[in-house]
């Protein structure tokens, strides 16, 4: 039995992350999210997710995100994602507010902080056109 | 009474005035006041019937809400024991087997666990049933998999723990019963005692009302009324006991509608689940099934035919004839029922005099609410109340995932009886709040010493002065400004205030001393009034309003100044939003007990989701939150150590009232938050401060769960720095008086003060 399976599964979170990129329209960067630190559990709701993502159930995604974020709750990442996800629904005011969330867990990434950054520029734009 | 003893004839007034008599005005007159005043009648007796209606509709339910605790999510690397699995197992009613291949079956291995899941319908999706190996390490559960094919699995999610089913849109507990669940003896003995026409009448009987009166002439005062159950049962849905004669023309009115509307067994069911039958405090026992649960503690199909009896007895007059409180006179009366039975051939007369041998049977003390959990229920039943319509929560079989944690929640319960144990005064009341510091979630809620009985929840609705704990806002207000750091020295020295009028405010420090100049950090870890009220002075009353507002505090609060030394009143709940705002690094979450409603069709109702809104910026929440570290390291919170690990950096705040009231501790570890306050219903002094009360409460509750530091990842700009307690100068680290804090870039002492050692 895979008993060395404790840690976190690092490969799996590119690809997962990749896809969930490149169902967003809003904040686009290509590079690759290694440094994330993702748990298997997190990693496969976040996978979920993901699908629900692709095809625009925004609250079904939200649901498995938040659950996610109970287990890790300090994963920066996944409150970006939150964020993304609110972007999409058109929640600005609340996309902005979890990317600072985000910001706030990551003082050290600038990776995220970057996506963040342009997430919080694209929904204040957002905003104030809508 | 007997002039509307029917309902009136619709077609008269039309076949009337079909053949008006023109030759006699005075008969006109009289024949249109006739037909006017009949109009009249008819509109006010459709409102009556529409408000009759509202209400016996209202009060019908068949099926409850069901009630879900927390479901236990199992993953790798969790920090999860294996008894701590067990014991949710057993919560779950999980039965232990050598061979556990049913749904709902476990059996232990050592350090592993082999479980067959049941399956469950979540709001999100549904969780299989599933068979399971679930092993642990010493660092908490390390793997799981599939006991039937060996796959790995990432995360299962168990069924949720039931940990109650209420009836969202009333607003009190109930136990509703349905007619065919009622022992008929209790329907027999009913009837014989307060309507034996009930089957015949038609909501108002002039036979019942012709015997009372002749009772009652021939005993020169009342002692029988003449009321059937449907005007009893009117009676009690508009609450009121006054007895004039329009109130009983209304109610005979009501009653035949009532009866024209419904059958009987659907309004005996009615009568039954609402009867008034006794007084918990401020909670009000209606129904059969709730007051066998108050008066026996068990199920109505349970009882004795004793205590069929005292309940039936009890209809006449519940607090005169309080078993509690009046058991000869309650007594009296049941075997005055059992009489009656027996006469009436429900029992014979052996079992007659067997049942009056019998004591009351009932509890000694009212302890017993409908569920296990009333405080958290109360806060549960209010959020549905504030979220959705009344329509909504009327629809049977609902059911609510809420967030309560079961181990946080007996934590809770078991620290703040046992806390108060202790400590002196049999008055000594309490109540706590329990919150994930991440999700906002309360996890577990105390409303008073005896955490079973359904009273007053002190939790949410003790509302206390708070004093101290509100001092973190007036800090937080001045570093947000920016021109003032952990380090900046404040005046301590006493100080007046001119109110205008000759009157005058002057604060006072607790131990009456003044300290001269003290750092920041420091006149908030020592809870210095005079030097906080000088800094809010300065600040000015209306920002440190703004400031509590902000982090989550609704209530209007008036501008004056004495606002700065806590005078504003509060709940633990209301404080622990204000809380929570802190530990979560600024950002504002509205608590929630609930994560989502369901039809019973499965259909979702309504997610709360997660919300945050930035209610202060993260730098000098940062620097706040490193001052109520050391407020709980070095400060007024420092017996907290007593009972917690000195590794485990926690942070908070106490406070305590004028004569001490009042006691309350706020503060949280990095995954939990907990809000304690302590003090006598009687707002009389409970003779203790917030760190020898509720702090003890506090520290205990944390110490009984497995809690995560306070370690937040620090912002930008910010640099540690030793600074001396005392002169808040820079200090050597070696030097006693040496605390690390700190300081957004630039803004750190820079001049060094010598070792005092």
């Amino acid at each position: 039995m895979p008993r060395h399976l404790f840690f976190p599964l690092r490969h799996i979170i590119p690809i997962v992350f990749a896809l969930f990129v490149t169902a967003c329209a809003g904040p686009q960067t290509g590079e690759e999210d290694a440094s994330a630190v993702t748990g298997r559990a997190a990693t496969s709701l976040l996978a979920r997710a993901d699908t629900h993502v692709q095809a625009g159930q925004w609250e079904q995604a939200a649901a498995l995100l938040e659950r996610a974020l109970r287990i890790e709750p300090r994963n920066a990442w996944l409150w970006h994602h939150l964020a993304t996800v609110r972007f999409r629904q058109g929640r600005y005011a609340q996309a902005v507010s979890l990317a600072n969330k985000s910001n706030s867990l990551a003082p050290g990434d600038t990776v995220l902080r970057e996506k963040n950054r342009r997430l919080v520029e694209q929904a204040r734009q957002a905003a104030a056109r809508s | 009474m007997a002039r509307r003893k029917s309902p009136k004839p619709r077609r008269k007034p039309a076949s009337r005035r079909r053949r008006p008599q023109k030759r006699r005005p005075v008969l006109r007159t009289l024949l249109a006041v006739a037909v006017i005043g009949f109009i009249a009648l008819l509109v006010y007796v459709a409102w009556l019937d529409g408000q009759v209606r509202q209400q016996f509709e209202g009060k019908r339910w068949a099926l409850p809400a069901q009630v879900y605790a927390r479901p236990l999510e199992l993953y790798p690397g969790q920090a999860l024991t294996v008894d701590q699995l067990q014991a949710e197992l057993r919560r779950l009613g999980y039965r232990e087997r050598n061979r556990p291949h049913q749904p709902g079956t476990y059996a232990r291995l050592g350090r592993s666990l082999v479980i067959t899941t049941r399956a469950f319908d979540f709001w999100d999706g549904r969780e299989p049933s599933r068979p399971l190996r679930v092993e642990f390490s010493r660092r908490g559960l390390s793997d799981i998999w599939r006991a039937d094919n060996g796959d790995v699995l990432d995360l299962v999610r168990l069924d949720p723990p039931l940990i109650g089913r209420i009836y969202p849109a009333h607003k009190e507990d109930r136990v509703l019963v349905r007619l065919d669940e009622v022992p008929p003896l209790l329907i027999d003995a009913l009837l014989t005692v307060e309507d034996r026409d009930f089957y015949q009448h038609h909501g108002v009987s002039p036979r019942a009302i012709g015997r009372a009166l002749l009772a009652n002439l021939h005993a020169g005062r009342t002692v029988q009324g003449g009321s059937t159950l449907t005007q009893q049962l009117v009676k009690n849905f508009f609450l009121s006991s006054e007895r004039t004669l329009t109130r009983k023309l209304n109610e005979a009115i009501m009653a035949l509608l009532l009866e024209w509307r419904y059958d009987k067994d659907e309004i005996l069911e009615a009568y039954l689940n609402e009867i008034y039958l006794g007084q918990d405090g401020r909670r009000a026992i209606h129904g059969f099934g709730l007051a066998s649960q108050f008066y026996f503690e068990r199920p109505l199909g349970q009882l004795k035919i004793e205590q069929i009896a005292l309940l039936v007895a009890l209809v006449k007059g519940p607090s005169y004839y309080d078993p509690r409180r009046y058991p000869v006179r309650a007594r009296e009366r049941r075997d005055l029922v059992l009489s009656l039975m027996a006469e009436r051939g429900m029992l014979d007369s052996a079992q007659a005099a067997v049942a009056r041998e019998h004591s009351l049977g009932v509890t000694p003390r009212a302890t017993s609410g409908v569920t296990r959990l009333p405080a958290f229920m109360d806060l549960v039943r209010r959020q549905l109340r504030r979220d959705y319509s009344d329509e909504d929560l009327r629809s049977e079989g609902l059911r609510i995932f809420t967030s309560l944690d079961p181990e946080v929640q007996q934590a809770a319960e078991a620290a703040l009886s046992g806390q108060l144990a202790r400590l002196p005064g049999e008055d000594l009341q309490g109540g706590s709040v329990t919150v994930d510091v991440n999700s906002g979630e309360v996890l577990a809620v105390v409303g008073g010493r005896d955490p079973r009985f359904a009273g007053f929840n002190r939790a949410l609705d003790a509302q206390r002065p708070i004093g101290s704990l509100v001092k973190p806002a007036i800090y937080l207000t001045a570093l947000a400004r920016g021109d003032y750091t952990l380090a900046t020295l404040l005046d301590d020295g006493p100080l007046t205030l001119d109110l205008g009028g000759g009157e005058t405010w002057q604060p006072r420090n607790f131990d009456h001393q003044s300290h001269g100049q003290v750092p920041l950090f420091q006149a908030l870890a020592q809870s210095y009034n005079q030097a906080t009220a000088r800094l809010g002075l300065a600040l000015g009353v209306p920002a440190v309003l703004d400031t509590l507002q902000a982090l989550g505090i609704e209530r209007e609060l008036p501008a004056w100044p004495a606002q700065l030394l806590g005078t504003a009143s509060l709940s633990p709940f209301e404080v622990a939003q204000m809380y929570h705002t802190l530990a979560a690094g600024g950002f504002r979450t509205p608590l929630r007990a609930i994560r989502a409603v369901l039809t019973p069709q499965g259909g979702p109702l309504q997610r709360y989701p997660l919300e945050v809104v930035q209610a202060a910026p993260a730098l000098p929440v940062f620097l706040l939150d490193a001052a109520l570290v050391n407020a709980v390291r070095h400060g007024t919170g420092k017996s907290a150590y007593r009972s917690l690990p000195g590794s485990l950096t926690v942070a908070g705040k106490t406070g305590t009232t004028d004569d001490l009231r009042d006691s309350w501790f706020a503060g949280f570890s990095g995954d939990r938050l907990a809000v304690v306050w302590l003090g006598r219903d009687d707002n009389q002094p409970a003779g203790l401060t917030g760190a020898r009360g509720a702090l003890r409460v506090w520290a205990d509750t944390l110490r009984r769960l497995d809690v995560q530091p306070f370690e937040p990842p620090a912002p930008l700009g910010v640099e540690w720095v030793w600074v001396d307690s005392r002169s808040g100068l820079r200090i050597d680290k070696d030097c006693r008086s040496a605390v690390r804090l700190p300081f957004a870039e630039g803004t750190a002492p820079r001049e060094r003060a010598r070792c005092q050692d």
